[in-house]
């Protein structure tokens, strides 16, 4: 056994990205789901998402809304399909509450294998809910201090706008600049020896999404290889 | 002052911004679950879900896809949750909706997992013909409104004094 997983590790390590992505979608459930090769309670579909109640509800009406392709994790996602599946997504939770006069819905995303996904197809969950029905999302933090806060918010906030091409206007405004164009720089020349890495992610739209999804590509991979074993 | 703390929290500044447009902002949860836990807010007071507009829904969220991929990079987490509660049912204890980004990391002690159920096949059944009886609007999206063209009140005076084609005319006999 142990030769043959060697085997097939040897295997995969060789593929070329379009064949890795056609390897994990005939491995993938939710492929086969959408194909309509696995029979399923479908209650929504459109050319770019399907939704379908979960075998294995956490309240009845418990709603799963994948995107038609095959992403592992949700960097991964176009923009705009990004923007298309929450736009359902508030319909649907819209559609629960009137449907099965529901008091809430959760929107809960797992994100990579840390946060509890567990199938290599990225999903939407939307979650009915009534009162005192026994579910408990728990997420009531403790505070910390002021001076951790103030310095976590400070190197995000120099990150995300950087990443989304806003200019801060704090800083000063030659430095920033160079030092935008030497990283472009970098990013072009890794993106050129990788191609076939250029070609494995479609190319989201904005161009911000672009950067951050390029820059920090291995890592990204890295977090769909841990949702997907390796496959 | 307003009902909302989280409509104060915003005016008042004292928010650890970390984004910000016209419409949305961005900011540290002032009692984060995880290091990096942030909100993604609607300027606009909208209490729930439903009562966001299709097009702000789309922002917020692709907004909140690329704070979480600025997460990956910076915090190296190995993982985020993308969490609403909507309605105080199911948990939301301000009336301001509020998109939950909570970095991730293998074993940290993080419980988010629910207890999966096992229906009958009639419970399943009855569910689904609900839900799809309820579900025919659900594709049809709302498109921003363009936004009134501001007609401006002071329109230039035409002074027939200094207007050589008026003069021209009244020269004709």
């Amino acid at each position: 056994m142990a030769s043959q997983e060697a085997e097939l590790q040897e295997k995969i390590k060789k593929m070329t990205p379009e064949e890795l992505k056609k390897f994990q979608m005939q491995n993938c459930i939710f492929c086969h789901i959408i194909s309509g090769k696995v029979a399923s309670k479908k209650v929504y579909e459109d050319d770019k998402c399907m939704a379908l109640l979960d075998i294995n509800p956490a309240n009845p009406g418990h709603i799963l809304l994948l995107p038609k392709e095959h992403y592992a994790i949700m960097p991964l996602i176009p923009d705009d399909t990004i923007q298309h599946l929450f736009m359902i997504s508030k319909q649907l939770s819209a559609a629960l509450l009137r449907a099965l006069q529901s008091h809430g819905t959760n929107i809960f995303v797992a994100n990579g294998a840390a946060a509890g996904q567990k199938a290599q197809h990225f999903m939407l969950h939307i979650i009915p809910r009534m009162e005192n029905d026994g579910l408990n999302f728990d997420i009531k933090g403790n505070k910390i201090s002021e001076k951790d806060m103030n310095a976590l918010s400070k190197i995000l906030a120099e990150k995300i706008s950087k990443d989304m091409g806003i200019k801060v206007p704090e800083q000063k405004k030659e430095e920033p600049v160079q030092q935008e164009i030497k990283k472009e720089e970098v990013q072009e020349v890794s993106i050129e020896d990788n191609k076939e890495l250029k070609k494995a992610v479609k190319k989201p739209k904005e161009k911000t999404v672009k950067k951050a999804v390029k820059s920090e590509h291995v890592t990204l991979d890295d977090i769909a290889n841990l949702v997907t074993g390796g496959k | 002052m307003s009902d909302c703390q989280i409509c104060d929290l915003i005016s008042s500044g004292k928010a650890n911004k970390i984004y910000e447009d016209d419409k949305i902002i961005g900011i540290l949860c002032p009692e984060p679950v995880s290091a990096g836990h942030v909100w993604v807010i609607p300027k606009n007071h909208y209490p729930i879900f439903e009562n966001i507009p299709d097009y702000e829904v789309a922002r917020m969220f692709s907004i909140a896809n690329k704070i979480s991929i600025s997460l990956f990079e910076i915090l190296k987490v190995q993982g985020t949750n993308i969490f609403v509660a909507n309605g105080p049912a199911a948990g939301q204890n301000v009336s301001h909706f509020i998109i939950n980004i909570i970095p991730r990391m293998p074993n940290d002690s993080i419980n988010m997992a629910w207890q999966p159920r096992q229906l009958t096949e009639e419970e399943m059944s009855t569910v689904e013909l609900k839900i799809k009886e309820n579900i025919k609007t659900v594709g049809y999206f709302e498109k921003e409104k363009p936004k009134p063209i501001e007609l401006d009140k002071k329109r230039e005076v035409i002074s027939n004094e200094e207007d050589y084609l008026v003069k021209s005319l009244r020269r004709i006999p």
